[in-house]
């Protein structure tokens, strides 16, 4: 593909949205999809047992990315475009249908991931030819399944939650035109990721060191059997840095940068990048040298961006609204609506028509959910009180509608409550060096030797059924000790481990900045981009403990270049 | 799930960097870049010897207290050789790729028989470098493409019908002409739609004639893998000897008859053509730098040795030249026989052996499915289960194209055929081939995997497929059956293409 081939597209993204024409092709995939829907609900008209719900949704991506490594390029591919085909066919009731979950017996995977390609040109008849053929699959399925629900119900136990399976919803009408081009110039890409990655060439203890730049191109198409019909379109372009280096005792040190825009002007410059290249080498090589932290539990403080990851992961998780349904969920919040669940000075909302967060372009940001329902803000804890969870178009007891979070990854069928941009605010407020003080205060009071430090953190995982411990843990990657006299240590080698209940109560202060942190999220409805952010907050108590360690030592050889 | 799956959050990708220690060897830089080609081959080798350090270790350790009865030597020896392949011209474009599949997709609007099909068109372009400390060294480039096209539906009855045609070319041009594509996409259309109405096959057993592709993919799914041997593992923990030496296969047949005396095969991976029809198994050294050459692997029936690498098996002192990426793999399979007939000799001997056995009507079967390439015909593969079998029975995929042959020559077809209870042993029984005068291309499923000798070799260098030129076989015996499994309903609408 020549490069020059894309430069009048990039053009195109200085005119304003308002004057780009709206995209015609587009409309083709909708009114396909519609053509398709009103007949097979004629033809199911005549079945015994009619659907009583259906929807299609399609999306569209067109991505390209391309990856370096040490200053040499590793992947680089000329962009491609996909459709996916996703089909929401409900037989029986709002009440009880064929998705309401089947005690005792283990879901299967084709119920969840079944999704369908579709051709990528639009051809009314190829795309209602495929359209057609998975119906017919999906709606054996359903009837199937029905069946088994209802035999199900009959034997089992009575179920905690009354609400139904599945709540009607109003029926949206929108469109909006076709994303910008994607704006993809390999040639340029190719030599951004040499460059970024060039300068860890010079250290031979690090043994990874990558950088990939990726662009995608969404388009979104709804219809249901209610009426609804939108599409929306967006588009995202991301980079990320990794590397990592290995500690003399075979511990491998990972660290990362990464960035996210919905414009390719809003990644950093180069300049800006390879500053933070720059920073990652001198932290890797301070975290060689690191001591190896031992299992510890004391007071510690959270930078605002690893407050984002604890609260979507101790707390996000447990207020998406099916946990509190299905029998095998703690159900840690259920009976909780109305009461304090976190100190007074702090709310968190879910917000995913938040765009930005400070300077921070917010990756958990949509229009509809992927049940065709219209995003908003949602108050999930007013002053320390619950108000609210995380709602998809599955009902629970007091809750009977959707608030816009149905949310799922491509490929999976199935959508559940999902976060969103999960944003924590604090009414009373440190500095950072009050928060600082306060720590040292804890320390000095428990006759500790320090405290701990949570600059950055990579990601974390919690388990929410009831068959294991309600444990979280978040994978830090820079920790420092703070001792008695106010000194900073660097620490490399532990994980933050921890149960909900008890984490939330160890919180004793906020402090008055505020980062978000973009990532993906991943549970039972696939991988979803999500935020999180909040003012760093000062625990009573946290729990480390040793991070799992690569047997594996250093190369015999000292690398090639050295030999030079 | 929601019980059981913990949910977990990381940053774009970040899972990769838990891998990347393991994938250091196998993925290299794209760009030319010395430097960086020079520290991944300085960390994959550094790895490669460590684990090669310690697998000695533990083999040294566990025949301390052994004695070891398969006394062939771990590696052999091989002559130096040095190649390098001159760079092909370039095989096809997107936009011609893409104009093509539309093109040819696009026949099956006249088909209304047919509910779901696709066309796919793969190119790729690869070249393979290697260098070892013995000297020995190459480059090999090629090119290749591959079409396949997949058609299905469902028999009036509900029972899935599928099937496809594939056509390999060195490159786009090498394709057949559209045309001849064009018919023959017609061809496959029209054969499944002709079958939806044709009666299943109440179990048989009698004499079966594999004709043509049929032969071929029938011998590559019964003793294409199996004409390759691995050497014996030592296994530290004998508990697990069998999990890890599971793979014997006809090692213990050597010396014995495992085909008719009029039938003998040999690999030749040298072999290009096969009369003035290309062969697509063949290279010049195999992935180890071994040359090519040819081996004998049945004489009149007898079986004379197994394919394998340089990891030799017994009473072996050289490499047949047989590494492809992780396995060892027959290239192209060349079969001679003895007393030929013509094929309609071989339809009169079928006659010739239902009339003497008093049977109704004979079986001719035609084409057979390819249990990689039959992969995307989802439906019927999910839905219908072929028959058991009995115990030491090989799985084979079910029949695509079969007909009922009466003793007055006329022919009815039949659908939904699979074979039940076949055996390596049946090919003994064999009763007459034809002279082998197509060739067959497939790729060729393998389980036994040539233990690593170093890190890497994960790739194939270029397509993993097998030429073989198979005479058609007339079986003395074989037992047939229809599917059990349940059969799904009919689609609850019409196709809307073809509802207007």
């Amino acid at each position: 593909m020549r490069p020059t081939r894309w430069m009048p597209l990039a053009l195109l993204l200085l005119t304003p949205a308002g004057l780009r024409a709206q995209n015609v092709k587009s409309s083709v995939v909708l009114d396909a999809m519609k053509a398709e829907m009103a007949r097979s609900l004629e033809h199911f008209k005549k079945l015994p047992t009619p659907p009583y719900f259906l929807s299609y949704e399609v999306l569209e991506t067109e991505e390209a990315a391309v990856t370096g490594s040490f200053g040499a390029l590793l992947r680089s591919s000329p962009a491609s475009r996909q459709r996916i085909l996703s089909i929401d066919l409900r037989v029986g009731s709002y009440e009880l249908d064929n998705t309401h979950p089947i005690r005792g017996a283990a879901q299967i995977a084709m119920d969840i991931l079944n999704t369908y390609p579709l051709p990528v040109d639009d051809d009314p008849d190829a795309l209602r030819a495929m359209i057609w053929y998975y119906t017919d699959q999906r709606y054996k399925r359903a009837v199937e399944q029905l069946i088994s629900v209802k035999t199900n119900v009959q034997v089992k136990a009575a179920e905690t939650d009354k609400a139904g399976d599945f709540s009607p919803t109003k029926a949206e009408t929108y469109s909006e035109p076709a994303p910008p081009p994607l704006v993809f110039d390999r040639k340029l890409w190719d030599d951004r990721v040499r460059k970024y990655t060039a300068p860890f060439q010079r250290f031979g203890n690090i043994y990874s060191a990558r950088a990939s730049i990726s662009a995608e191109r969404n388009t979104h198409w709804f219809v249901s059997s209610e009426g609804a019909s939108i599409q929306t379109a967006d588009t995202a372009y991301r980079l990320l840095i990794q590397a990592f280096a290995k500690a003399s005792d075979g511990m491998e040190l990972p660290l990362y940068e990464s960035f996210y825009s919905s414009t390719p002007g809003g990644l950093p410059a180069d300049d800006a990048v390879l500053e933070k290249v720059s920073k990652m080498t001198k932290s890797l090589m301070a975290l060689k040298s690191a001591p190896v932290m031992e299992p510890y539990v004391g007071p510690a403080i959270l930078s605002p961006r690893s407050t984002g990851v604890i609260f979507h992961e101790i707390f996000g998780h447990r207020i998406e609204g099916q946990r509190q349904k299905r029998e095998g969920q703690a159900m840690t919040f259920r009976d909780k609506v109305g009461q304090l669940v976190l100190p007074e000075f702090l709310s968190v909302y879910s917000d995913p028509t938040a765009r930005m967060y400070g300077s921070t372009e917010l990756a958990g940001y949509y229009k509809f959910d992927n049940q065709g329902v219209r995003a908003r803000k949602v108050t999930v804890v007013e002053n320390g009180i619950l108000k609210n969870f995380l709602m998809s178009r599955v009902p629970i007891d007091g809750f009977p509608e959707s608030n816009g979070h149905g949310r799922k990854g491509p490929f999976y069928n199935s959508v559940v409550g999902r976060q969103s941009n999960l944003l924590v605010v604090a009414s009373q407020t440190l500095t950072p060096e009050e928060l600082k003080k306060k720590l040292i205060e804890e320390v000095t009071k428990r006759k500790l030797p320090y405290g701990l430090y949570f600059e950055d953190i990579a990601g974390g995982f919690t388990s929410v059924g009831r068959n294991e411990p309600n444990y979280f843990e978040v994978i830090p990657i820079m920790v420092y000790r703070i001792y008695p006299d106010g000194r900073e240590e660097l620490v490399r080698g532990v994980d933050m481990i921890g149960t909900a209940l008890t984490a939330f109560n160890k919180i004793l202060a906020a402090d008055n900045q505020s980062a978000a942190f973009n990532g993906v999220c991943g549970a039972e409805s696939g991988f979803v981009p999500v935020s999180a952010g909040g003012p760093g907050l000062l625990f009573s108590e946290i729990e480390v403990q040793k991070k799992p360690k690569s047997q594996e030592l250093s190369p015999i050889l000292a690398p090639p270049f050295d030999d030079k | 799930m929601p019980v059981t799956t913990p949910i977990f959050s990381l940053p774009w990708s970040t899972p990769a960097w838990l891998v990347l220690w393991a994938a250091v060897a196998s993925q290299g830089p794209i760009d030319d870049s010395y430097d960086e080609i020079r520290r991944q081959l300085w960390l994959a080798t550094d790895s490669a010897y460590k684990t090669a350090l310690d697998s000695y270790a533990k083999k040294k350790a566990a025949l301390e207290h052994r004695t070891r009865q398969d006394d062939a030597p771990d590696f052999s020896h091989e002559p130096v050789v040095n190649l390098e392949e001159n760079d092909p011209p370039a095989a096809w474009t997107r936009q011609e790729a893409e104009a093509t599949v539309k093109s040819l997709s696009a026949v099956f609007r006249q088909m209304p028989g047919i509910d779901s099909s696709g066309v796919r068109l793969n190119g790729q372009r690869w070249v393979a470098r290697y260098v070892n400390s013995e000297g020995t060294s190459y480059v090999r480039r090629g090119t290749f493409v591959s079409l396949q096209v997949n058609a299905d539906t469902q028999a009036v009855d509900g029972m899935p019908l599928a099937d496809y045609d594939v056509m390999y070319a060195t490159s786009m041009a090498g394709l057949p002409p559209r045309d001849e594509m064009v018919k023959r996409i017609r061809a496959l259309a029209s054969r499944i739609d002709s079958l939806r109405k044709a009666p299943l096959l109440e179990r048989y057993t009698g004499p079966v004639l594999f004709e043509g592709q049929a032969a071929g993919e029938l011998f590559f799914q019964a003793l294409g893998g199996a004409l390759t041997g691995v050497p014996r593992i030592v296994v530290d923990d004998a508990r697990f000897e069998g999990v890890y030496n599971n793979n014997g296969g006809l090692l213990t047949k050597i010396g014995t008859r495992v085909l008719p005396e009029f039938l003998s095969l040999k690999d030749a991976p040298a072999s290009r053509d096969f009369n003035g029809q290309p062969l697509f198994g063949g290279y010049q050294v195999d992935d180890d730098g071994v040359k090519a050459g040819e081996t004998e692997l049945v004489n009149k029936g007898i079986l004379k040795t197994l394919l394998h690498t340089r990891a030799l098996i017994p009473n072996t002192t050289h490499s047949t030249a047989s590494r492809r990426g992780p396995l060892t793999s027959p290239s192209n399979l060349l079969f001679t026989a003895d007393k030929p007939l013509t094929a309609e000799q071989l339809k009169a001997e079928l006659i010739r052996t239902v009339k003497q056995r008093n049977l109704e009507f004979g079986v001719v079967v035609r084409r057979m499915s390819n249990p990689q390439l039959a992969v995307n015909l989802a439906r019927s593969r999910v839905i219908v289960f072929s028959s058991s079998s009995g115990p030491g029975s090989l799985q084979v995929e079910p029949l695509s194209e079969a007909y009922k042959v009466f003793p007055d020559g006329h022919e009815e077809p039949l659908r939904n055929v699979t074979i039940t209870g076949l055996t390596i042993g049946d090919f003994r029984n064999i009763l007459a081939v034809s002279a082998p005068s197509t060739v067959y291309t497939a790729p060729v499923r393998i389980i036994s995997r040539v233990p690593f000798s170093a890190v890497g070799f994960v790739q194939p260098a270029g397509p993993q497929l097998v030429s073989a030129t198979v005479p058609s076989m007339l079986f003395e015996d074989m037992s047939l059956d229809r599917p059990t499994g349940d059969i799904p309903r009919l689609p609850f609408s019409t196709h809307p293409y073809f509802d207007k």
